[in-house]
């Protein structure tokens, strides 16, 4: 944890620098020349909640039990608050929450499924254009939770398992401002529209499944080991948010 | 949009439908479940054709199976294991008709298992032809080559050669050859007149030519391959077949010998079968029936002219046995060898004197149709008829027996010691109340107490389902009870044998007791195995031949409350 502790607080650091260079207001105004500093036209309010659909493309050949093409699609939703603005900048942390599920049948007998919830953390640095939204970099450290099963006719209840893992996703994005656009310092309702592409990473595992069986069942049997699983690749994340 | 953002948009495109992956055919084919389970003493073998593997199953402690993937070529053929089991020959067409570079030659892959590390491993030999059949050496293992034989079978490509062979030595590695250096393996073409192998025996260890001392020419020791075709016998000189062209206009090996059973000069041909070679290697005797005459065909291979290509020749002896034969042996009486021939349309057997074919008629309680020498394992143990002195010295002792359906004709000793000078005192009839199907050897065991024994099995449809366990000493024949008609398999140790059904109704039988142990699998059985374990102990496999493959495993020395299923076999990671 203490390399992702580091990204979090040097993120905001190394916006709060460059913010610094770029729009400062000078250290002594002339009294001819006073007038407030211009706000930083952010267009959005402290919190913000997105709904989204994230497709990732595992590699990992563990993997191809489940899915026919490599693709694995999940529900997303977020929240997060901003924690710290300095000019252009901001920077917001947040919990995030996907689920996906992909199915296929083994050797065209067996049907094998797998569920992929994950629980992240997000901390995402924002660079604001205006009315021309923001963009991001997120990292998001936290657990998968994988369920793994596959139903065989031999055995007396399905094969399975469960775990949880370490997950930790990196990616960048960009947030289009929908509606209102106008109105830049007002703090009301807004509407977004982001994409954001980048990689997932999930801790891999054995897949050694076990039948299901009730404790103290008298059928001794043995599981099957379909080789290891890294549920990692790219993802793109497109959502929709609510900021307020 | 400009070029660069386009730029952008393809290449993030371009990456994501690469990084959408096809699953590998392991775990999209469908699994074949027809034929491809075969029992090694230390393992049961899966071929999984789609996959291009074979995955050995091996036991160990706890019921629990350990497994192994072996490559083997495209397209699974057929597969034997060795008569020591130790060993699997899985044959394949590789990819016909090629097309590219990359298309693969047939194959014969060997997985053997070594009988005292239980490892497992493999070797493969390119062929120039697909072929659908393997002869196995049945001395494997105990002569200093072993041999395989690929040959063609019925159902073939678009276009084959169905007299091609190819004779693999195994116990060399594979290899191209040279000019001067045969390749291994070796495919050659046998000389039809228009016939096609149907049958291919091995001969053992000869002596060749027979009364090569007499002749006053040399003899070495020979392995010869017979080649039944469906009109003659062809003569492959083994020893001699990765021998060096003799001249430019010859190729490796010496020529096959033809011996035709047709003129030519009529439109009616005779098949040969049930071919059979003296065991005696100095006699260098082969004799064989047809399926459209009465006669017994003797051969003994003799000294050949000096101009031909094989050092022997077969002199062929004609004996007409009054009706056609079913089975044939050659047998050692107290007149000396003959052949005997089973006639089931006169209930008879006929000696055959090999060289005179002064014949011996032999009155049977029954036609039976088969005949198995049992001298072995009676040895001089065995007793005389009607338990009288033990025959003479050197004679042999056949179990005869009857497939006919419907026949229960029971089982008869032919005791072949007073056989010329009182023949009907050499038959003994134990009563079977059902016709036979087949008879099982029981291996040679671990206690010599049970090397006597036979397993008979009846036909299926018949009264009830027994099976009987025959004991040639004590000349007895104790039935075992069944609901159903039970499949029957014999442990390799010889200690015990197992009967199941397909259902999940599975019984052990121990030979010192015959009392059947039942036992319930927990999946479906399509055939069991008794395996050693690779740590120690015995495991019963009874393999559940659908879907992905799955197998109840049983202690089976003591089965009972031992059972663990092991599931979704042909799913597990290579």
């Amino acid at each position: 944890m203490k390399p992702l502790a580091i990204v979090a607080f040097a993120f905001p650091a190394a916006f709060a620098a460059s913010a610094g260079a770029q729009s400062a207001p000078p250290s002594s105004p002339t009294p001819e020349s006073a007038e407030l500093p211009r706000p930083v036209d952010r267009r959005e309010g402290n919190w913000r909640l997105e709904v989204g659909y994230r497709g990732s493309f595992v590699s990992d050949s563990g993997y191809q039990p489940f899915s026919s093409n490599g693709y694995f699609p999940e529900f997303s939703m977020a929240a997060s608050h901003t924690l710290l603005e300095d000019g252009r900048f901001s920077f917001a942390g947040g919990l995030a929450w996907d689920v996906g599920s992909s199915s296929s049948e083994v050797r065209q007998v067996d049907p094998a499924s797998l569920v992929m919830q994950r629980f992240t953390v997000t901390l995402e640095g924002r660079i604001h254009f205006g009315r021309w939204g923001y963009a991001y970099l997120r990292a998001a450290p936290g657990a998968a939770w994988e369920k793994v099963e596959v139903d065989d006719a031999a055995s007396p209840a399905p094969l399975e398992k469960t775990n949880w893992l370490f997950a930790t996703d990196l990616s960048a994005g960009y947030a289009c401002l929908l509606w209102p656009r106008d109105a830049a310092s007002k703090v009301e309702p807004r509407f977004w529209l982001q994409g954001e592409g980048g990689y997932g990473w999930v801790a891999g595992q054995e897949l050694t499944l076990e039948p299901a069986l009730p404790s103290g069942s008298p059928v001794q049997t043995t599981g099957v080991d379909l080789g290891a699983l890294a549920m990692q690749g790219g993802f793109f994340r497109v959502a929709t948010a609510v900021s307020f | 949009m400009s070029a660069s953002r386009r730029c952008l948009l393809g290449g993030v495109l371009a990456v994501s439908l690469a990084a959408c992956t096809t699953p590998a055919p392991i775990w999209t084919t469908p699994i074949a479940t027809s034929n491809v389970t075969y029992g090694l003493a230390d393992g049961v073998a899966v071929v999984d054709d789609a996959n291009h593997r074979v995955v050995l199953l091996q036991g160990k402690s706890g019921q629990v199976l350990v497994q192994q993937s072996f490559t083997i070529g495209h397209n699974f053929q057929s597969a034997a294991v060795s008569p020591d089991l130790s060993t699997l020959f899985v044959l394949s067409s590789g990819d016909q008709p090629a097309q590219t570079s990359q298309d693969q030659q047939p194959s014969l892959t060997v997985i053997q298992v070594d009988s005292s590390s239980r490892r497992p491993s493999s070797q493969t030999y390119w062929m120039p032809d697909p072929l659908s059949n393997l002869a196995i050496d049945p001395l494997w293992g105990m002569t200093k080559h072993n041999y395989v034989v690929a040959w063609s079978g019925s159902d073939t490509a678009f276009a084959e050669n169905p007299n091609e062979i190819v004779i693999f030595d195994v116990s060399r590695p594979y290899s191209l050859g040279s000019a001067s250096v045969a390749p291994n393996p070796i495919a050659r073409n046998i000389r039809s007149f228009g016939g096609t192998p149907q049958q291919l025996v091995y001969s053992p260890v000869l002596n060749l030519p027979a009364n090569a001392a007499s002749a006053g020419v040399p003899s070495s020791n020979r392995r010869l391959l017979f080649i039944e075709t469906n009109i003659d016998v062809s003569i492959v000189d083994l020893t001699h077949a990765f021998d060096p062209p003799t001249s430019t206009t010859t190729t490796f090996g010496r020529k096959e010998i033809t011996v035709q059973l047709t003129s030519g000069s009529g439109a009616s041909s005779l098949s040969p079968m049930g071919l059979v070679v003296d065991q005696t290697p100095e006699d260098g005797r082969f004799a064989f029936f047809t399926n459209g005459d009465t006669n017994v065909y003797s051969l003994q291979l003799l000294p050949a002219p000096a101009s031909s290509p094989n050092d022997f020749l077969p002199q062929i002896n004609l004996t007409d046995v009054g009706g056609s034969p079913s089975d044939i042996q050659f047998v050692r009486t107290d007149a000396g060898l003959r052949v005997a021939a089973l006639v089931p349309s006169t209930s008879s057997a006929v000696l055959v004197e090999p060289d005179t074919s002064e014949t011996t008629p032999v009155n049977l309680s029954a036609p039976f149709t088969n005949m198995t020498l049992v001298t072995n394992v009676l040895g001089a143990s065995a007793s005389g008829p009607d338990g009288g002195a033990p025959p003479p010295p050197n004679t042999d002792v056949a179990l005869l027996w009857s497939t006919e359906t419907g026949v229960a004709a029971g089982v008869a000793l032919w005791t072949l010691g007073t056989t010329v000078g009182q023949p009907y005192r050499s038959i003994e009839v134990l009563t079977v109340a059902e016709p036979i199907q087949t008879v099982l050897d029981v291996p040679p065991p671990l206690r010599m107490a049970y090397s006597t024994l036979k397993v008979l099995a009846t036909q299926t449809g018949g009264v009830g389902g027994d099976f009987y366990v025959l004991d040639l000493l004590a000349r007895t024949a104790s039935p075992i009870h069944t609901t159903t008609s039970p499949l029957l398999s014999i442990s390799p140790d010889g200690l015990r044998m197992w009967a199941y059904d397909q259902s999940t109704d599975l019984a052990q039988i121990d030979f010192d007791t015959l009392n059947p142990l039942p036992l319930t699998s927990q999946t479906p059985i399509s055939v069991v195995y008794d395996i050693q374990n690779v740590d120690h102990g015995r495991s019963l496999v009874a393999i559940d031949a659908q879907s992905t493959f799955a197998a109840t495993v049983f202690d089976a020395i003591s089965p009972q409350a031992t059972a663990r299923t092991n599931v979704a076999l042909l799913l597990e990671a290579p």
